[in-house]
């Protein structure tokens, strides 16, 4: 569904993906691990079309989707919930919400009816739509970054650290979400940190380091690989 | 101080302020945005008021005047768009240090070109004679003029606040204020926004030309300083990048100068100018990131 092929990507003079190739299949839930500054979140951002490429390709769906502008990226269908969840201050969980659903808002009454369903889904966000989204906590933002994705009707949800900073215990309803969703449709890219428990749940696994590739296959043999997770990701659980 | 003079005084006061407060909310935009102190939003502020005096003045002074009022708007309008379009969207992407010194070399260009084309020296702009109109109620007796320029901020910022709070299109201005590219993320188009903004921007400050120059009655090259810079201060004081806090401040601003005009003695009143930056450096000494925590701390 989603292949980056040989991406080198950076920021003015530091480059970030050195020859990064990377293929998520329709219904899979694909982890990109590794240590901290190893580009994944430029991956992401490359897809996203925050980040240009200055070589490589990107398709999606057999369509070539390199170099497009974010607000082209999320039209086909690609959503990005981003490190730091970046909800928007100022606005109300609710606003935050429909701005989610800005592509469909030709369709007012589907929009209606996916932010009913968002409050079905975590009744948190519907208890506070009136709020401001900088007021909730931390869990609970992250419901609302990821429920606003979800309002684009995304068939690729990537997820930029879902789990950083959040106590334990949400950490485990973050991950029940990512797979409900998969379960529900929706393919998943997943960065993490939480290597753990993000190669349980994902399908297949790449390890990133200094901007390259250097392990991908099925998440369990990653999870076996304890030499190249204790060589790569020193330190994380 | 009696009820009559309390009231005089608000009435100038919100007059004043509300002046201040559009000025300082079209740059607020702007910079809220693109993080951009377009300082060629005076130059807007001049354009509107040499197309009052061109239209008003020279071309057809028997026009009626919300004719040229109109027109005046219009063409800040389209020079603010103009101007994205020719000056600021090139440079976007650079480095902002370029966006900043692109805006001052509009500013000069403008000023000059208006030296060149127009005149050096003061022109006259045609005002209404209802402006210098009194209405009586009681003991208060206040300007036609100072009404119209109170009533006029207070529409336009309900206008603006129901555009912003209850429009799509407005959460989208407020979000990119915010997090620009989050907005785009979420398939806001860029370009979109930066128009929606620098056209509010244009308006206000089309707007604010009808009551500045209506105080002055004449309009030269550089009569958009003093504006460019009491919105800048403004904005400053409120909270820089914090749409709120340019209204706030520039209320604030509105306020002191009305309050110095009152309580200053007449022999230091001419010194009013150095108390009111006077005040706005204590304010910053104990809150340099502006009244309403503006988002923008560090890149003062």
């Amino acid at each position: 569904m989603l292949v980056l092929d040989n991406i080198y990507a950076g920021y003015d003079a530091i480059e970030a993906l050195h020859g990064v190739s990377i293929r998520v299949e329709r219904g899979e839930i694909v982890a990109l691990v590794g240590p901290n500054g190893a580009g994944k979140s430029s991956t992401l951002m490359t897809i996203a079309g925050v980040l240009k490429p200055r070589d490589g390709t990107i398709t999606f769906k057999g369509e070539s989707i390199v170099g497009l502008p974010p607000e082209d990226i999320i039209r086909k269908s690609i959503a990005l919930v981003p490190e730091g969840r970046r909800i928007l201050s100022g606005l109300t969980v609710e606003e935050n919400l429909r701005l989610g659903a800005a592509i469909h808002r030709s369709n007012p009454t589907q929009v209606q009816r996916d932010l009913e369903e968002m409050c079905t889904r975590f009744p948190i966000l519907g208890e506070r739509l009136n709020q401001l989204g900088v007021t909730l906590s931390g869990g609970e933002q992250q419901q609302l970054a990821i429920a606003r994705a979800l309002m684009s009707r995304p068939s690729l949800l990537m997820l930029d650290e879902p789990s950083l900073g959040l106590a334990p215990q949400l950490v485990e309803g973050i991950f029940e979400l990512v797979r409900q969703l998969r379960k529900s449709g929706v393919t998943i890219l997943l960065v993490e940190q939480n290597v753990e428990r993000t190669l349980e749940i994902a399908d297949r696994a790449y390890l990133l380091s200094k901007g390259q590739i250097v392990f991908e296959g099925p998440a369990k043999e990653l999870r076996q690989r304890v030499d190249v997770i204790s060589a790569y990701l020193r330190g994380a659980r | 101080m009696d009820l009559n003079g309390i009231l005089q005084f608000l009435i100038y006061a919100l007059s004043l302020g509300g002046l201040y407060a559009l000025m300082a909310l079209g740059l607020a935009l702007i910079y809220g945005i693109l993080d951009l102190v377009n300082f060629a939003y005076g130059e807007i502020v001049m354009v509107a008021g040499y197309t009052m005096y061109v239209l008003g003045y020279v071309l057809f002074p028997e026009l009626a005047w919300s004719v040229v009022a109109i027109a005046a708007v219009v063409i800040a309008v389209a020079s603010s768009l103009l101007l994205e379009r020719v000056a600021f969207r090139p440079v976007r992407d650079a480095d902002p240090n370029t966006m900043l010194i692109t805006s001052f070399a509009v500013s000069t260009f403008l000023q000059n070109s208006a030296i060149l084309f127009i005149a050096p020296r003061p022109r006259p702009v045609r005002f209404p004679v209802f402006f210098s109109q009194v209405v009586r109620v009681g003991d208060l007796v206040v300007s036609k003029g100072d009404l119209l320029s109170l009533l006029t901020s207070l529409a336009m910022l309900g206008i603006l606040t129901i555009f912003m709070r209850r429009t799509i299109l407005g959460s989208a201005l407020r979000a990119a204020a915010s997090d620009f590219t989050m907005t785009r993320l979420l398939g806001i188009r860029a370009n979109l926004i930066i128009a929606i903004a620098f056209a509010i921007s244009g308006c206000l400050a089309g707007v604010v030309s009808l009551f500045w120059i209506g105080r002055i009655g004449t309009v030269m090259p550089n009569v958009g300083l003093t504006p460019v810079l009491i919105a800048f201060v403004a904005s400053v004081v409120g909270g820089l990048g914090s749409l709120e806090g340019a209204v706030i401040g520039g209320y604030l601003i509105g306020f002191s100068t009305i309050a110095l005009n009152i309580v200053l003695p007449s022999k230091v009143l001419h010194f009013r100018q150095a108390v009111l930056f006077g005040i706005v450096i204590l304010i910053l000494l104990f809150r340099p990131e502006g009244l309403t925590h503006g988002t923008t701390e560090e890149k003062l």
